[in-house]
């Protein structure tokens, strides 16, 4: 599972610039499934028909980035941030461009932390004139700060972006075990999550499944000063019952959360206050489905520094298995 | 034949339906409402979809939407002293929430009051602050671990006040956002007989409004492909610091929004209608957005033409909100007009 | 260039025509009449906006992402506000649906009706003189703000003006500045649009092309409240490719740091790469920006990302649209004095000709087939 994670840190997919991480899982995820495709907008849909109900698992290739808006006259370029970023965390940073050159990510001088937005920042590339700029980016080209992965001590990894490559990891791990699900599974790797969800939408219009499962990270209360949230690095997969943006289906979230006990997976309930998921574009699209997500609890998320416990991940990756293998006939 | 209006409004507030959990209620929906419809449709979206049909081949659908969901709280933490934490669902008032009385639909429902520290032991200037509702502390009078026993984290948690009578003909309680509207679609159909009827009416009692989506109502709407719709919902009744052109007066009858976001041409057929049948009805401006389903309802598949007719109610998002009973009739009669042989045309 | 100005005149009649958020009507009506004669028919839309359906030869090219449909679109409602109240004295209350900003309203005229009929009003403040010293620098709140149309009853406003009414800017359609260059009116975000699209259809029938894949001109309802027709439309239409015609506002003025000024008047169309609502298609937007290099048309890419258009909603239609637009620059946009210039216009005008000329052409079309698949 590292290993699969750290090939996708390498590849940047910064939201609407997923093509090249696309091709990578795309050509990954053939062996596995009847057919994998390319939609209008990117996302990779890998289908393997059964005789069971139909699930739609969807995880997002896209990460929190930049795009170049503007180059000044002495070679500075103005960026506008793609996606949430946190701009204090992201100050005084090693960033990288589509094409693999490095730029440092600077608040214009005086800048005080609190006013750390967009405009307040420039990145130096070290080009002398906007002529020089010019030639090594082009405006609209996308950057992210540096992709990393390293391990802390026991199960615990750290580094970006974990979100929502430890999804996208989970699900390239879950599709080793295609050959034993029973139900009739659809895995999705969307585009554009960050921006407002709206890869999963367009996927899961076409599919129209009958149960969509995200697998996304989420935040924490254990670190600290969090605010009370009942979720736990290390406490196993988390399945969501509530986010800002959606109220997960009832039925569902028990029928996860009883397969983990039974199969003797590790699991915990989430219910994040803030932030959203795919989750909602899942329930919204078309005539709408019964959907649910499964969790990867993680600390410090949009940071360089996003921390995740492998046992966790795994446990995910079990869940996932376990539920595109489960009978839904009960419904 | 018909139902009484208040039992019918405290009957359907009486069945939880926290954004979320709507799908619980089917069968007391059902045993409540079922006789007056010729079918019953579950949605995976949670929607309580009723079908009263023409018993015309081709009718056209006329889609009548009341969100069934209410505002409420999900149990996010039980603490080891057997207190409760919980989170919001939907807009709730913070400002009235210390000492309110809730029910948590657990194992077994539970009787809760919501902690309160009392005056005598408050810091300055407390009283004068509404707690975040992340602070707020449960007291169910268990134990952490019976607590357990009986409650998991994602326990719908709702308001406790019963549907009581005040002078005249206004009720209060819990949730009549949006079981009074629920209740005026439910005697809309109750009042029409398949012979009188030029349209096939579909009631959706939609899931998860309060929560901002429409995702339940919109969901039903894409596999119902109505031909017009109309969304009833509550509205702000002229109180104190309500203006007279910010909502509808109580006992005026049914408010119709004019706005920019709504069928235009529906909206007046409405009007006509009502003052045609002499239906009390008042009109009101939601320029940009009703603040109903409607939005969301309009922009389903290639487009639904939809209007918004609401029942007036004061203290909107706390757990005593008052309505009119009149108003929900009129609304009915309003809403059984529109499916009737002479009523809307295409 | 020398060019047939029918544009000119199209886009002035559009400018001066009442089309607030809600009640495009008339907008409709004049779209309508201009461009049946050109397109194969008008498709009815739900929501009340107009969609001119040009068939192509029936040869696609094959392969599955050849465009099959594409989607052009612009919005014909304005900024706009709609009366709340009639007071006593017969003066009109409002609900405001142009944002926040009373600054541009206070002391305006402008018409207020529905889509039959429509009377001049002015939005009336309070004299300076007696508007005390502290406050004479603060914007006129919303609620102090009211329309005076001459009545001096309720009864007498009721007469004309109903509660539920819309009302919009009185705004002539003024030509200035060095040759003539400037264009100023109300509504030209996004008449703009409305016309270059009036204008392609015209030039399609009177060339008598024919490209390879289906077009439909979406003339679309409510973008300005975010709600937008073009998401019916778009779902109607169910195209794979769609191009959004707009305007989008220019911070080309003395004061505002070069990397804040969006797009600049005079240097074409402005093509989107992302906004608030979108990340445009990058294969096909460079396809665009291929064709106006290679025939020498003006345009520019927009610096800065800000605001929002239908293609918001367009791109997430179905299973997905690849989107890509180009906006006109437009100074002081929400305001009754929107200004442009006419050498954008024929930019526009010549790009969306030329993209539409390589539908035509196999060779051209596979082009673009080839680059995104």
């Amino acid at each position: 599972m590292r290993n699969i994670l750290r090939q996708l840190i390498k590849i940047p997919s910064v939201s609407g610039r997923e093509e090249r991480l696309a091709a990578y899982i795309a050509k990954e995820m053939r062996p596995y499934f009847d057919t994998v495709e390319r939609d209008a907008l990117g996302n990779v849909i890998c289908r393997k028909t059964g005789a069971g109900k139909k699930l739609l698992f969807c995880a997002h290739m896209d990460e929190i980035g930049f795009i170049v808006t503007f180059i000044e006259e002495d070679g500075f370029l103005r960026c506008a941030p793609v996606g949430g970023i946190d701009f204090p965390a992201a100050a005084y940073s090693r960033v990288v461009f589509e094409s693999g050159r490095s730029g440092v990510l600077i608040p214009e001088e005086g800048t005080k932390p609190k006013d750390y937005k967009g405009d307040a920042f420039v990145v130096d590339i070290g080009a002398k004139s906007r002529a020089e700029a010019a030639r090594l980016v082009k405006i609209g080209e996308c950057f992210s700060l540096e992709g990393r992965l390293f391990s802390l001590a026991g199960s615990r990894i750290c580094g970006r972006p974990l979100d929502d490559k430890l999804g996208c990891a989970v699900l390239m791990s879950a599709a080793r075990e295609a050959d034993t699900f029973q139900n009739d599974v659809t895995f999705v790797f969307s585009v554009q999550e960050e921006v407002g969800l709206r890869g999963a939408r367009t996927a899961a219009f076409a599919a129209a499944p009958d149960f969509g499962i995200a697998v996304d990270v989420t935040l924490t209360g254990d670190t600290k000063g969090a605010k009370p949230m009942a979720v736990s690095l290390g406490k196993g997969a988390a399945v969501k019952l509530k986010d800002a943006s959606v109220i997960c289906d009832g039925y569902l979230a028990k029928k996860m959360a009883s397969i983990a006990e039974k199969q003797k997976i590790p699991s915990q309930k989430e219910i994040l206050t803030s932030g959203g998921s795919d989750t909602a574009a899942l329930q919204l699209a078309g005539a709408g489905c019964r959907a649910g997500c499964i969790s990867i609890p993680l600390r410090y998320c949009h940071s360089g520094v996003e921390t995740a416990d492998m046992r966790d991940v795994q446990a995910c990756r079990d869940l996932v298995c376990a539920v595109a293998q489960a009978d839904f006939a009960d419904f | 034949m018909y139902p009484d209006t208040k039992e019918l409004v405290a009957a359907l507030a009486s069945i939880m339906s926290v954004s979320g959990q709507e799908e619980q209620g089917r069968e007391k929906l059902c045993a409540l409402a079922g006789s007056y419809f010729d079918a019953y449709l579950p949605d995976p979206s949670g929607t309580h979809v009723f079908v009263k049909r023409c018993g015309r081949e081709g009718a056209p659908k006329l889609l009548l939407d009341a969100h069934f969901d209410e505002i409420g709280m999900l149990v996010s933490d039980i603490t080891e002293e057997g207190f409760l934490r919980v989170v919001s669902v939907g807009g709730l008032d913070r400002r009235i929430l210390p000492a309110a009385e809730v029910l948590i639909y657990g194992k077994e429902t539970l009787y809760g009051v919501i902690a309160a520290v009392p005056p005598h032991l408050q810091k300055a200037g407390d009283h004068k602050t509404a707690p975040e509702i992340g602070d707020l502390l449960i007291d169910t009078g268990y134990d952490g671990e019976t607590l357990r026993r009986l409650v998991d984290i994602g326990t719908p948690v709702g308001f406790y006040e019963k549907t009581a009578s005040l002078l005249g003909s206004r009720i209060c309680g819990r949730s009549m956002d949006n079981k009074a509207c629920c209740a005026a679609a439910i005697l809309g159909a109750a009042m029409l007989s398949s012979e009188q009827m030029a349209w096939d009416l579909y009631v959706t009692l939609s899931a998860r409004e309060e929560t901002g989506l429409a995702s339940g109502c919109s969901a039903a709407a894409y596999r119902i492909r109505p031909d017009a719709a109309i969304v009833t919902d509550v509205t702000f009744a002229v109180s104190p610091g309500v203006r007279e052109d910010e909502g509808g007066k109580m006992g005026g009858g049914p408010v119709v929004s004019l706005s920019a976001v709504t069928d235009r041409g529906l909206t007046r057929q409405l009007l006509r209608l009502a003052q045609e049948r002499e239906i009390p009805c008042q009109t009101c401006v939601d320029a940009c957005d009703t603040g109903t389903n409607a939005t969301m309802l309009s922009l389903v598949g290639e487009g639904i033409p939809t209007a918004v007719v609401s029942v007036p109610i004061t203290s909107m998002h706390t757990y005593n909100e008052i309505a009119d009973t009149s108003d929900i009739e009129y609304a009915a009669r309003l809403f059984a007009a529109a499916a009737e042989k002479g009523g809307l045309r295409l | 260039m020398n060019q047939d100005w029918t544009t000119l005149s199209l886009l002035e009649t559009l400018s001066c025509t009442f089309g607030p958020s809600g009640c495009e009507d008339a907008v409709a009506d004049v779209i309508r009449t201009h461009v049946e004669r050109y397109c194969d028919e008008i498709l009815p839309d739900s929501m009340g906006g107009v969609i001119a359906y040009v068939r192509g030869d029936g040869t696609p090219l094959d392969g599955p992402v050849c465009p099959r449909r594409l989607m052009f679109s612009s919005h014909m409602d304005e900024v706009g506000f709609m009366i709340r109240s009639i007071t006593e004295e017969g003066l009109l209350k409002i609900s405001s649906m142009c944002g926040g900003d009373t600054r541009v309203l206070a002391g305006r005229r402008v018409w207020v009706g529905n889509e039959s009929s429509q009377v001049q009003g002015v939005f009336g403040v309070k004299p300076l003189h007696l508007v005390k010293s502290e406050d004479r620098g603060q914007a006129v709140e919303l609620e102090e703000l009211y329309i005076d149309i001459g009545a001096s009853t309720r009864e007498d406003a009721e007469g004309v003006v109903h509660v539920g009414d819309y009302g919009t800017f009185a705004s002539d359609f003024v030509i200035f500045g060095k040759d003539k260059e400037y264009i100023k009116g109300k509504a030209l975000d996004d008449r703009v649009g409305c016309a270059i699209l009036c204008s392609a259809l015209r030039q399609i029938y009177a060339a008598g092309l024919r490209p390879a894949c289906d077009l439909y001109f979406a003339f679309t309802c409510r973008e300005e409240l975010g709600i937008s027709g073009a998401r019916t439309a778009a779902y109607k239409i169910d195209p794979d490719f769609a191009i959004v015609l707009e305007a989008t506002a220019a911070g080309d003025i003395t004061g505002t740091a070069d990397y804040r000024q969006v797009a600049h008047l005079g240097r074409g169309g402005a093509v989107s790469l992302m906004d608030r609502s979108t990340i445009y298609d990058r294969p096909f937007t460079d396809w665009i920006l291929k064709a106006a290099e290679e025939e020498q048309i003006p345009c520019q890419i927009k610096q800065y990302v800000s605001g929002g258009n239908d293609a918001g909603h367009i791109h997430k239609s179905r299973a997905g649209v690849r989107c890509a637009a180009v906006s006109a620059p437009a100074r002081y946009i929400h305001t009754a004095s929107n200004v442009v210039a006419k050498r954008d216009i024929e930019s526009m005008e010549q790009l969306v000709m030329a993209v539409i000329r390589r539908l035509c052409s196999k060779k051209e079309g596979r082009i673009l087939r080839c680059e995104i698949s």
